[in-house]
């Protein structure tokens, strides 16, 4: 059984790399009786959609680049 | 492009560098210098740019290798803001008990998709960036704000994936705290 500590390690590597298969459903099991963890995740998937919108306003996306949100500026 | 149309892009450009610059590299005098480096280096290849979009689209390109060569070599110096570890270590360690569950159980954000177009979120959004020790912001910066993947930020900083990860989770469990606080309204 993982505990909260370690299910937000799983929660934040999965933005940064695939999870294996046991520590997927490892994070799952967790997140189905969790209810802190599973807010926990929506909180650092808010802070990779912000850091996406940050950049969006900051800078200009390479082109193809498949994170891009919106269009250029001209 | 024409020297003038490209020297008029940039100017409008500068603010959006210098800002881009300025929240990753946390020293005005270190920003104005990439930005103006990476001005240059943009103005010298003019000729070559079909166009505003891919003038400033050049620029950025140089200005994030700017960025990262600055933290290239800051990474080799020593760490001295202890108090930023220590204040996030204190954030993280407020989070969890002795058996490593949550103390105060984190609750969701109610939409917060909304902040993003409020101009006060953006101020505590880089507010709470700002408030993590310096490597460890580098690190989140490399990933999110320039949008390296893991392998390059090791390869850049001469660090292992395991420290990358765990630099990137303390990065955000400090920022979700940060952001609870401050701008979410939890206790």
């Amino acid at each position: 059984m993982l505990s909260c500590r370690q299910a937000t390690e799983f929660i934040s590597q999965a933005l940064d790399r695939a999870l294996t298969m046991r520590e997927h459903s490892a994070l799952l099991v967790h997140l189905a009786i969790c209810k802190g963890c599973r807010a926990t995740s929506g909180h650092m998937q808010f802070l990779r959609r912000a850091a996406l919108a940050w950049r969006g306003k900051h800078s200009v996306p390479p082109p193809n680049d498949e994170h891009s949100h919106g269009h250029g500026k001209d | 492009m024409d020297a003038s149309a490209l020297h008029g892009s940039f100017a409008a450009l500068r603010p959006r560098l210098l800002r881009f610059a300025k929240l990753q590299l946390r020293d005005d005098a270190a920003a104005d210098d990439a930005v103006q480096e990476a001005l240059l280096a943009a103005t010298e290849k003019a000729a070559q740019f079909q166009g505003e979009a891919a003038a400033a689209t050049w620029v950025f390109a140089i200005l994030k290798n700017k960025i990262i060569d600055e933290f290239r070599r800051r990474n080799r110096e020593p760490a001295t803001d202890t108090e930023y570890e220590e204040a996030l270590d204190e954030s993280i360690a407020a989070q969890f008990d002795g058996v490593d569950h949550w103390i105060d159980h984190p609750a969701a954000w109610s939409d917060p998709g909304a902040s993003l177009e409020q101009k006060q979120f953006w101020e505590i959004f880089e507010l709470c960036i700002s408030a993590l020790p310096a490597k460890t912001g580098r690190v989140f910066g490399m990933r999110e704000l320039i949008g390296l993947d893991t392998d390059e930020i090791c390869k850049e900083l001469k660090i292992s994936s395991s420290n990358c990860w765990v630099l990137l989770h303390r990065a955000r469990l400090g920022l979700r705290d940060c952001l609870s606080r401050r701008w979410f309204g939890e206790s």
